[in-house]
């Protein structure tokens, strides 16, 4: 089944909750095992998008869960994008292995490695390093786990290029989910970062840095959203 | 003063009139005479632009950043429908009250302010707005928005952007000293539009670029761009402005060597 989107909200954020619970009336049949309610948005601070993905099996709670994740996103200052609903038929909610905070870090270490390894003598590079750091900002995407209060499971997720803020912005986000009782721990965190796709995009200089932004350049798909966690 | 087939003559009464041939087409209390154009005060922050190449009604500077600003954070709502409401949101009452500034100078009208969760709004109810608004393309739907670049001069054009990105730009750290300008929408069609514009006024940022996590799109501004963005078009955003005077001052300490930082100095 496609992905229904929650209008709504405007002025009158108790709306979502009334269109969501419309749409469970309506789309949650027999056969339905879960339901995934996503939120998009972004941090209007430094810029990041982020997600917060939950699964539930249970009817009752989805209308409460959309309420109360748009209430805590936009109490943040965040820009709030779209919040959909897709009603499975089939588990979704299956469990990764997720890595924990070192290990994520560690991670993050090696593939910087890698991507200087990449740009260190590229024409582009090479002439301005001269004594100078080279610094990358590869885009990315970070995940964080949650143990969900309510429903099967919780993720947040962030795409920028600043690992470091990418990592605050979850950790801080989760400290809300878990502060007003929607999750009970975080469970691990996961990274992407694919070292191969990315192509410098820019390289900016300091007095003692050079700053070298990695993208990955996609064929332009400009029409429709293509969410694809 | 001729402009290929249009003719500016001055009345007796110290007026213009607008000729095509020998025909009037129009009469004008006041007039703008620049060297290559000439413009002529119309209603709602429109100015009827006359030049050699021709005759088009073109935005004023507030009235193209008032539309930037809904373009990124306002709706006109319903987009269907009969309540003729326009609202515009931010987390800062700085933006809010710069919206209000630019409306009520369009608008001759004042939007009320409301307290929401972690923002305010600025709305009001007003038929003839929300139909030029409408018309403009200003906001076309949820998320989506038109740049009237067929009706915006280069100061429209920078004024638009000014707008757009105090709502929809984004300011992030880069490195110790620097800062990386990010302009994000949830439609790549809309942000190719503001790419266009950017691109019309001398700027090279990058291609439009998709999220493929959350499916959402982005363009940035290059470093060799920076100042340039920041010193022509810049941004009402306080949060925009505190890393703008940051990063300049770093710049002005000679800690920011910016390979190429100006555009004028490629030229």
């Amino acid at each position: 089944m496609s992905r229904i989107t929650v209008w709504g909200w405007g002025d009158k954020y108790e709306a979502a909750r009334v269109s969501s619970e419309a749409c469970v009336e309506k789309f949650w049949r027999e056969a339905t095992r879960e339901c995934h309610i996503a939120l998009v948005g972004k941090d209007r601070h430094e810029g990041i998008i982020f997600g917060i993905d939950v699964y539930t099996d249970d009817p009752k709670s989805v209308g409460f869960l959309v309420e109360r994740l748009l209430n805590l996103v936009l109490m943040r200052k965040n820009k709030v994008y779209e919040i959909t609903m897709e009603f499975l038929m089939e588990e979704a909610s299956y469990k990764e292995r997720f890595k924990t905070l070192e290990e994520i870090k560690k991670q993050y270490e090696t593939l910087v490695d890698m991507c200087i390894e990449k740009v260190k003598d590229d024409p582009r590079v090479k002439p301005l390093t001269d004594g100078r750091k080279i610094l990358v900002f590869p885009d990315m995407s970070l995940f964080v786990e949650l143990e969900p209060k309510y429903g099967l499971k919780m993720s947040i997720g962030t795409s920028h290029f600043n690992f470091n803020e990418m990592l605050r912005f979850i950790q801080s986000l989760s400290e809300d989910l878990i502060k007003s009782k929607l999750a009970n721990r975080i469970i691990g965190y996961k990274l992407l970062l694919d070292v191969d796709r990315l192509e410098i995009s820019d390289v900016d200089v300091t007095e003692d840095e050079v700053l070298v932004d990695l993208a990955v350049f996609e064929p332009k798909n400009l029409e429709s959203n293509t969410y694809l966690f | 003063m001729d402009f290929g087939e249009y003719k500016v003559g001055v009345t007796e009464s110290g007026g213009y009139e607008l000729l095509r041939g020998n025909n009037v087409i129009s009469t004008f209390a006041e007039a703008r005479i620049e060297e290559d154009r000439i413009l002529f005060p119309l209603s709602h922050g429109t100015l009827l632009e006359i030049s050699s190449s021709g005759i088009r009604e073109i935005l004023t500077p507030e009235k193209a950043e008032l539309c930037g600003l809904i373009a990124a954070e306002g709706s006109l709502s319903p987009y269907e429908g009969e309540s003729h409401q326009i609202f515009f949101h931010s987390a800062d009452m700085e933006l809010i009250e710069r919206y209000i500034e630019l409306f009520e100078k369009v608008y001759n009208k004042t939007p009320h302010i409301y307290r929401g969760k972690g923002e305010f709004m600025a709305g009001i109810k007003n038929k003839e707005a929300y139909y030029d608004l409408r018309e403009i393309g200003a906001k076309t739907g949820p998320y989506r928005y038109h740049v009237p670049l067929e009706h915006l001069d280069e100061d429209g054009i920078k004024a638009y952007l000014r707008g757009f990105f105090s709502g929809d730009g984004s300011v992030a750290k880069h490195g110790t000293y620097s800062i990386k300008l990010r302009i994000s929408s949830k439609y790549g069609d809309c942000l190719e539009e503001v790419r266009a514009a950017l691109v019309k006024i001398g700027f090279q940022p990058s291609e439009v670029r998709l999220d493929r996590t959350y499916g959402t799109h982005y363009l940035e501004i290059y470093a060799q761009d920076r100042i340039s963005f920041i010193e022509e078009i810049g941004s009402y955003n306080p949060a925009h402005v505190e890393k703008f005077e940051e990063f300049l001052k770093a710049y002005e300490e000679g800690k920011l060597r910016g390979g190429r930082p100006k555009r004028e100095d490629n030229k």
